[in-house]
């Protein structure tokens, strides 16, 4: 049956499944994060089931989500820096949060202003409304020098973060508890993805015309493979991935291209790149995240000139599929344009944080599949 | 508790802009210093035609059609992309007297029923390729584009700060507040502020310009550092209400004072005054001093909000249940003027010409307007009031497009 016009207006919008929005804050408790304080850059799951957030702008944003039905709220624990543009988060195996937080140098021969904090929720207890206590975050010596640094990856099984020195491309490892920084070399020249990705404990990544390469920490050194990532034909010399999620299960990699907005899976037992589309008309795939039950979900999405998208995609049946735009009228109306961090509950529930003016965190409950 | 009299046809006239038969708003009127009133004639729910903008005077009681948008900015209403089909709450005017104004989306493309702006944001054929600033010179009658301001984004609601030579704009669908400097030809986005839906903005002598949130939380952007300010009130509402689609609809300023009457958009629409100086806003109740909220589904419409050279506000009302589904026929039914009922399907009470003290807060229903067996329906966006205290009001929707002109009594 064809829908009703009117229905067009609003059919974009997720439909499978559900979409909630939370602002920052503990709802009509806690005063949310201000609106050009709220743009979230990165969600990491802690060790504790919670997930820990944190936003840029005028002055950047600990949060933490505890996504539980008896206590479903946002918490700010609080602020890291002020004049933030861009920064990352990773979470130990102790479950101690760490990030690092940049801004724009004043002048050309300025250093980065750069901060490096750690986050113990061991310590401090954020519970319910009836006892609720923030936290302390505590500034720790930034290891970085004032060098401009790629996003993070980070493993767990070392409590070691990767990342790339900007713009030479210079891998380094950082050792949560020590701080100390340890470089591999420039993983390749030329045009090199900002994102890096653990595999079983071996860090992977996509050099000059995207060519995959691997470093294993074991051996410390860094070595091309003969996989390269898709992209439209001549394209290759600027290709780069924006977004990469590991499944472990499955031992694959699975991406998104900056330049075509292409979704494509590693398989490393087989050695191969496998381009699976693009979800939708837009670009590029911002981030992934792969679903407790092995699905991977991910947001397409012109930034600035474009509406992002919510889509899936299932391994097992080799469905892409736009899932829409995500939208929720609980706890109140919001339609989310722009999403750069995403990651997934210890529910299974998708989290998404928006970068805008005004973001919130949005909830995606995949639905429950039909027998 | 309505007056159910017709307000006598010497005081009240209906003025169609019967050149555009098959455009079906009128989402913009703008009255100038000299008297002139230009008007934005739009296209909701007819594909593949473009907006007009038109001018009247009431001295000569003739209608002028200007520009046709399509020829102005160059895009045609068979391109297959949404048209330059609105001309939405932007006609302003530069202290040169040129007008300025901008177009804006939802018209659909040639031969389709609807168009879904999220659904076709990025889509290669059928996205709206942006919304167009124009100017138009009185003195040469010339209108031309200067430019799409920024790709996929209609302009809901744009006015001018004379001063600076800044336009204050807010778009569509994804509500960004933007300032765009006529001189230096800058744009600068000051990014998203609320979900979808804005339409109103208004400014205080110092420049700094005002509207709300989803919410109705009032902010504004300021004069000179052009930072948003949230200022901590919010306009009225019902108590069970969480404020959420309560939004800045129809402002008035009082003249002389900084201050500004208005009303809040549609279901319970109420009506508010706000000091600027102290940043206190006042519930001044429903239409008419109705304090109690209708119960749902009933809603008031509250409109065409204007000071009268008398120092009376005026505005039109209507109450009534909205329709459960709009025809929307393409092309639209036959305007029929023997018929005498304008959409019939809508179960509303006519509408209603209010006059309110805001000394007294006594407000005073002038009436059922309707003239030459057209009457207004009570659904109006804009009330404007010339120099010899003529009152104008439009009907936002009907086809033909019209306004009506209100000649109080002398006081």
């Amino acid at each position: 049956m064809a829908r009703k016009r009117l229905d067009l207006w609003s059919a974009s919008f997720v439909e499978e499944g559900y979409v909630v929005v939370r602002e920052l804050g503990f709802e009509g408790i806690l005063k949310p994060v201000p609106d050009e304080e709220s743009a979230i850059l990165s969600l990491v799951p802690g060790t504790d089931g919670k997930i820990y957030g944190l936003t840029h702008g005028r002055k950047s944003h600990l949060f933490v989500y505890n996504n539980v039905a008896v206590e479903d709220c946002v918490v700010p624990i609080g602020i890291t820096a002020e004049d933030v543009s861009g920064g990352d988060l990773f979470c130990t195996s102790k479950g101690i949060v760490y990030g690092v937080v940049w801004g724009e140098p004043a002048g050309e021969d300025e250093p980065l202003p750069m901060t490096m904090f750690r986050y113990d929720p061991c310590r401090d207890l954020v519970s319910s409304e009836m006892a609720m206590i923030f936290g302390r975050i505590e500034e720790i010596p930034c290891p970085f020098a004032g060098r401009r640094i790629s996003k993070l990856a980070f493993d767990p099984s070392r409590d070691t973060a990767y990342g790339l020195f900007l713009p030479d491309n210079v891998l380094f490892a950082l050792e949560a508890d020590s701080g100390n920084v340890t470089e591999f070399g420039r993983v390749s020249e030329g045009i090199v993805s900002k994102m890096l990705c653990l595999a079983d404990g071996v860090v992977y990544g996509a050099g000059d015309g995207g060519a995959v390469f691997r470093m294993d920490p074991a051996r410390g050194k860094i070595e091309k493979t003969a996989m390269t990532l898709p992209c439209g034909k001549g394209k290759w010399y600027v290709n780069e991935a924006s977004a990469l999620a590991y499944d472990p299960p499955s031992r694959t990699i699975y991406g998104g291209t900056l330049l075509d907005g292409l979704f494509f899976k590693i398989e490393l037992e087989r050695e191969r790149v496998v381009c699976v589309g693009g979800p939708t008309e837009q670009r590029p795939i911002r981030c992934l995240t792969v679903g407790r039950d092995g699905k991977v979900f991910g947001i397409s999405g012109e930034p600035k000139t474009g509406v992002c998208h919510l889509f899936r995609y299932d391994p097992e049946t080799s469905d892409l599929r736009d899932l829409g735009i995500p939208h929720s009228t609980i706890v109140k109306c919001w339609t989310a344009h722009e999403i750069d961090a995403m990651c997934t509950n210890r529910n299974g529930h998708i989290v998404m944080g928006e970068n805008d003016r005004m973001s919130h965190l949005l909830v995606y409950y995949p639905p429950v599949e039909a027998r | 508790m309505y007056n159910q009299t017709v307000i006598p046809p010497d005081r009240v006239a209906v003025k169609v802009l019967d050149r555009l038969p098959r455009h079906d708003t009128i989402w913009d009127m703008r009255m100038m210093p000299d008297d002139t009133l230009y008007i934005g004639a739009c296209v909701e729910h007819t594909s593949g035609m473009s907006a007009w903008l038109c001018s009247y005077r009431h001295d000569t009681g003739k209608i002028e059609y200007l520009a046709d948008m399509a020829d102005v900015t160059g895009e045609r209403n068979d391109s297959g992309h949404p048209t330059q089909g609105k001309i939405h709450f932007s006609l302003c005017y530069d202290n040169d007297g040129l007008i300025y104004g901008a177009t804006h989306c939802t018209t659909p493309p040639k031969g389709e029923a609807s168009w879904p702006p999220f659904s076709m944001y990025c889509d290669p054929i059928r996205s709206f390729p942006g919304a167009y600033l124009f100017v138009h010179d009185p003195k040469t009658r010339d209108t031309r584009s200067l430019g799409i301001l920024t790709p996929h984004e209609g302009i809901r609601v744009m006015v001018m700060d004379r001063d600076r030579n800044l336009l204050h704009i807010t778009t569509y669908p994804k509500c960004h507040y933007l300032i765009y400097d006529l001189k230096k030809k800058t744009l600068k986005d000051l990014g998203r502020f609320a979900h979808l839906h804005q339409l109103a903005l208004f400014l205080d002598r110092k420049g700094n310009a005002y509207t709300t949130d989803s919410f109705g939380r009032l902010f504004r952007v300021t004069a000179d550092t052009h930072r948003i300010e949230n200022l901590g009130v919010q306009l009225p509402h019902a108590p069970f209400r969480s404020g959420e689609h309560n939004i800045l609809w129809q402002v008035a300023r009082q003249p002389s004072r900084e201050v500004v009457y208005g009303a809040t958009y549609v279901r319970d629409a109420r009506m508010f005054r706000y000091d600027m100086e102290t940043n206190e806003m006042t519930d001044l109740g429903l239409a008419c001093g109705r304090r109690e909220p209708l119960p749902i589904p009933e809603e008031v419409a509250i409109g065409g909000m204007t000071f009268g050279k008398d120092g009376f506000l005026y505005y039109t009302t209507a109450e009534g249940r909205e329709p459960e589904d709009l025809p929307r026929s393409n092309p639209p039914p036959p305007f029929d003027p023997e018929a005498k009922q304008e959409f019939p399907w809508r179960r509303r009470t006519p509408g209603h010409l209010i006059r309110y003290n805001v000394e007294t807060g006594d407000a005073e229903d002038l009436g059922v307007v309707t003239s030459e067996g057209i009457p207004f329906n009570g659904r109006s966006c804009h009330g404007m009031t010339d120099s010899t205290g003529n009152i104008y009001f439009n009907q936002s929707t009907g086809t033909p497009p019209r306004f009506y002109v209100y000649s109080p009594e002398r006081i």
